[in-house]
């Protein structure tokens, strides 16, 4: 489930869309947690998912009155969000992403990585496939909508997804060889 | 591993903790939104315009015309009770614009009040052209006496700022 998945009465929406800035605060309160998460996976960094995450919220202001009410709010509200930070991630021109899939034989490393580990590691990863990674896996998009989201093919989705997800893999086993676990006395 | 089948990294990424972004980013947007306030009210400046020149139009038509032929007995309106709200919070906005004046008198904030006491009187005058009391004057008659009210609450040096930044 989205972190973004929370539901708002409509009752809110309609306040905010009244310009009620008490309303519009209080959707901030409840979604700047999961837009700024969703940025800053996307875009590694945090003053530029700062950034993405006012850029958002200035836009769902200005476009409150487009939302029809026949979808939740949050999934309206987040493909601002991706919008958003796809804009970014596209405005850097840089358009590295993965075009090999390393395998490793080892048992799978992802068992007991840690949650510091893995958000480190995903920054070494090239900013498209981070960000078609975390769309797949955490928000749960289907390979057509990231393909759609990106302008590309469905293989290309399928793809960045087994690459990116075999990357961290071996990251991290190379990270384990380097700084292997404490021996317990 | 194929793609759609990795649900150990699914289930790892989904675990990652919620980041926390800086704690006063409603405070900026909050900023952006009232310094961008004057460009919305121009908008709405525009429609109140169209909602003037409606007025004016319907003020002629009774002048050209002549009122409407008095009935035998007055007919009673039942007054929506959104519009008699608004009725009340145009009285009680007249009474503290005529109570909580700022005491600086200047060209510039006459040019200002005068400005917002035009559009009211078109206003006025599409309200007295119309026998049932509409909602959308009286909700434009509100609106323009809370930005009348803040005009005369703020001073003058505030005024011009904001009038340079708009």
């Amino acid at each position: 489930m989205s972190a973004f998945a929370i539901d708002i009465p409509d009752v809110l929406i309609a306040r905010a869309r009244r310009r009620d800035l008490g309303a519009f605060e209080e959707l901030y309160r409840q979604f700047n947690r999961p837009v700024y998460t969703l940025a800053l996976r996307i875009l590694g960094q945090e003053s530029e998912a700062f950034d993405a995450l006012q850029d958002t919220f200035l836009k769902v202001y200005e476009q409150l009155d487009s939302y029809r009410f026949d979808a939740p709010f949050w999934a309206w509200l987040r493909k601002i969000a991706v919008n958003v930070a796809l804009m970014r991630v596209r405005g850097r021109r840089e358009f590295a992403e993965l075009e090999s899939s390393p395998q490793i034989d080892a048992a799978d490393p992802l068992q007991h990585a840690t949650h510091a580990e893995l958000i480190e590691l995903l920054q070494q990863l090239p900013g498209t496939s981070r960000a078609v990674l975390w769309l797949y896996h955490v928000e749960g998009y289907t390979h057509e909508e990231v393909a759609q989201c990106f302008d590309r093919t469905v293989s290309f989705s399928k793809s960045q997804v087994a690459r990116a997800g075999a990357r961290l893999r071996v990251l991290l086993a190379e990270d384990e060889k380097w700084n292997p676990a404490p021996i317990p006395c | 591993m194929e793609p759609g089948t990795d649900t150990v990294l699914s289930q790892k990424l989904r675990e990652l903790p919620l980041a926390t972004p800086p704690g006063n980013g409603f405070e900026m947007i909050r900023a952006q939104l009232e310094l961008a306030a004057p460009r919305e009210r121009r908008r709405r400046f525009d429609a109140t315009a169209w909602l003037g020149l409606a007025a004016s139009i319907g003020l002629a038509a009774v002048l050209l015309f002549g009122q409407p032929a008095p009935t035998t007995a007055p007919r009673l309106i039942s007054i929506d009770p959104a519009v008699l709200a608004l009725i009340e919070r145009s009285q009680a906005l007249e009474r503290d614009i005529r109570t909580a004046a700022s005491p600086d008198v200047d060209e510039f904030r006459y040019a200002v009040e005068a400005s917002i006491q035009n559009e009211l009187a078109l206003i006025d005058a599409g309200l007295a052209a119309v026998p049932i009391p509409d909602k959308s004057l009286w909700s434009e008659r509100v609106r323009l006496l809370e930005e009348l009210r803040t005009v005369s609450q703020t001073d003058t040096g505030t005024l011009l700022m904001q009038a340079s930044v708009d």
